[in-house]
């Protein structure tokens, strides 16, 4: 059960070719690169919100959040890096800012966070999965931040840690780190009781 | 409910993505109306005063300098007078929550990596 991958990292030396039009003067430019750019990026962006956020208002918040602010400040974008990887820089930063709003406190035990996370999936209309699959998504919505962001953008997208490093600024020994913990910890999660 | 990706088992309500993209379009068309530039002497006023006290903030750090350079004017006064730090550097200690390995690994020395 793999959701659709943001982008392969044999793509990452390509910059889209509606990015011009996304600065054009042109009205008509700019409202196809909008498409355009839209097309590309509206549901890789709000899917992976939606796995990190797991509920479908945050997504769209977040999500909303975050191609807001590409549109607006696409005049800073100086093509030192790829789109996708300045894209998902700000993506990763409004998804941290998400989790950070609604941390769980540090008080509640790692399994009565599961059984709530569990128990809030299986009662979400717009979530459809076998019992494994909402164990997993349950395991990583208890994940702390960044485990979480890195987990998902390993295992689900597929991102090298160099591309994730290249996104969170962090070294590739942290998040390989961080990727161990949380693999640990899904692992222990996930796991059906006998 | 709306098309999504392979095997998702995260649907959204119908419609929902062309909903998202009118808000997003109308959010940007807001924003670039000039009515946003009406706002622009209340700015300055507000960055007036940002200016104002970060400088009275650093006329008053630069007072306390001096003061404490006329209280200990050699290398090994100022030495001695230094307490000894057991802080831990701010991003160090996000590292570390964010991870959740404060509690898991450091505070009880189980790193097993």
């Amino acid at each position: 059960m793999m959701p659709k991958k943001i982008s392969k990292d044999k793509e990452d030396f390509e910059q889209p070719d509606w990015l011009d039009g996304l600065t054009a003067s042109n009205p008509h430019i700019q409202s196809k690169a909008f498409e355009g750019f839209m097309n590309a990026w509206q549901k890789p962006i709000y899917f992976y919100m939606r796995k990190l956020l797991v509920n479908h208002q945050d997504a769209d918040d977040a999500s909303q959040e975050v191609m807001i602010q590409v549109l607006k400040s696409i005049d800073t974008f100086q093509r030192k890096s790829t789109f996708s990887t300045w894209l998902m820089t700000i993506a990763y930063h409004k998804a941290m800012d998400a989790m950070r709003k609604r941390k769980t406190h540090a008080w509640v035990s790692l399994d009565a966070a599961n059984h709530a996370a569990l128990s809030h999936l299986n009662e979400d209309a717009l979530f459809d999965a076998d019992e494994a699959e909402t164990r997993l998504q349950a395991a990583i919505s208890t994940l702390p931040p960044r485990q979480r962001q890195v987990f998902v953008l390993r295992y689900f997208d597929e991102f090298s840690f160099r591309k994730i490093a290249a996104i969170t600024g962090k070294t590739e020994g942290a998040l390989k780190a961080s990727f161990h913990h949380a693999s640990k910890k899904i692992r222990a999660n996930v796991v059906l009781p006998a | 409910m709306e098309d999504m990706p392979t095997s998702s088992p995260f649907n959204v309500p119908d419609g929902f993505f062309d909903d998202q993209r009118l808000r997003i379009r109308q959010r940007l068309e807001e924003n670039d109306k000039p009515a946003s530039r009406l706002n622009q002497p209340q700015r300055r006023l507000w960055m007036r005063a940002a200016a104002f006290w970060i400088g009275l903030i650093g006329v008053v750090v630069s007072v306390q300098q001096w003061s404490a350079h006329n209280a200990c004017q050699t290398y090994l006064c100022l030495l001695e007078q230094q307490e000894p730090s057991f802080t831990v550097p701010d991003d160090m200690l996000e590292e570390w929550l964010d991870d959740g390995a404060l509690f898991d690994d450091i505070l009880l020395d189980d790193v097993s990596i």
